[in-house]
């Protein structure tokens, strides 16, 4: 039990944290989801979940990474509610049907991604995050992103510094190959 | 890739800046001799800035002016109001004081309203002394007349 004026300095307290970090999670909360909507959702859920544990928070870590870490829990366990199968599993379908890892994964032709580069293409970045398994999306939006080290995200993610380095990489290789594919896409099919 | 090759996530652990010593060394001096992997590496730096340059959305203004207002729910994720703040509160005290003397006042009241019947009709026979032997009713006026006035002697 709290007395009111503890309340409020906790109060105060969050509300200081979220000035300076809010923008970064609401940005990671906005990449991971997709739309405005879910984002907004996501991040509400996020806040209250950390505000309902914020006795927990390790004053000397960062609370950015508190934030994401919590905001991923609850982005994959949507996810994994949803599809009712896991979806985070390294081992994971290909997410183009029909199309191996290693086909995806394979190509060189970088005049395509120079080109996606050139047009500004960057209301596509969207879509092809979007095309990424759960957790590829969640370490390169943190890495390239929020621009947090391997260190910082193997903590968010729960896992070891080499799983986020061969995620992130992987996730690369994905985007790669979507850009290219977006940018030789025609203009009035590309956000379909 | 072939065996040849460096692992190919150390690329992009180079281009992050997360590679060191010895395996930094090696994989700097493979890509001054392999044409494919500087190309990838290339790849993987054009992929990264497209993110980078992707604008940032700000979390919505009205979430840092107030903060109870901008985020209501957040109250109910709160447990339940604490004692402490409930007495806490200004008028809660004197209003309970105040209720307490007044249940005792009335209490008080309706307990005597009920006693002062009997009383008076008792103090008014035990003035009036007309002992009637012949009036049944009026023959037990005497013992409680005797009863008010004198103290009762209990013991056996």
């Amino acid at each position: 039990m709290i007395g009111p004026e503890e309340e409020s300095f906790r109060q105060a307290e969050f509300v200081a944290l979220l000035k300076k970090n809010g923008d970064k999670v609401y940005n990671f909360a906005f990449r991971l989801s997709g739309n405005e909507q879910d984002a907004w959702d996501l991040f509400q859920e996020t806040l209250m979940k950390a505000y309902s544990r914020f006795e927990s928070y390790d004053r000397s870590r960062p609370f950015d990474s508190w934030l994401f870490k919590i905001l991923q829990n609850i982005y994959l366990d949507e996810r994994r509610r949803i599809s009712r199968k896991p979806a985070s599993s390294l081992d994971a379908p290909s997410p183009f049907p029909g199309k191996p890892w290693e086909e995806i994964l394979a190509g060189t032709d970088l005049s395509p991604l120079d080109r996606f580069t050139k047009e500004e293409n960057i209301d596509l970045v969207q879509k092809a995050l979007a095309d990424l398994p759960p957790l590829y999306r969640t370490a390169v939006i943190l890495c390239d992103m929020e621009g947090l080290s391997y260190e910082a995200i193997a903590e968010v993610m729960s896992c070891p510094v080499g799983t986020v380095r061969s995620r992130v990489h992987q996730a690369r290789q994905l985007l790669k190959k979507s850009f290219e594919d977006l940018s030789n896409t025609p203009k009035d099919r590309q956000l379909q | 890739m072939t065996q040849e090759h460096e692992e190919e996530s150390l690329l992009s652990a180079l281009l992050d800046g997360e590679l060191e010593g010895p395996e930094r060394v090696r994989l700097q001096k493979h890509l001054s001799s392999c044409a494919s992997c500087s190309l990838e590496l290339e790849s993987l730096r054009k992929v990264k800035t497209i993110l980078a340059k992707a604008p940032q959305k700000s979390m919505p203004a009205e979430w840092t002016c107030d903060f109870p207002l901008a985020f209501p729910a957040l109250k109910n994720a709160q447990k339940s109001p604490s004692r402490a703040s409930i007495f806490s509160q200004n008028w809660l005290i004197p209003a309970l004081v105040a209720a307490a003397v007044s249940f005792a006042v009335s209490f008080w009241v309706f307990q005597n309203r009920s006693l002062f019947p009997l009383r008076q009709s008792l103090s008014l026979n035990a003035n009036i002394q007309t002992p009637t032997p012949t009036n049944a009713s009026s023959a037990l006026s005497p013992i409680i007349s005797n009863n008010l006035n004198q103290p009762q002697d209990r013991t056996p």
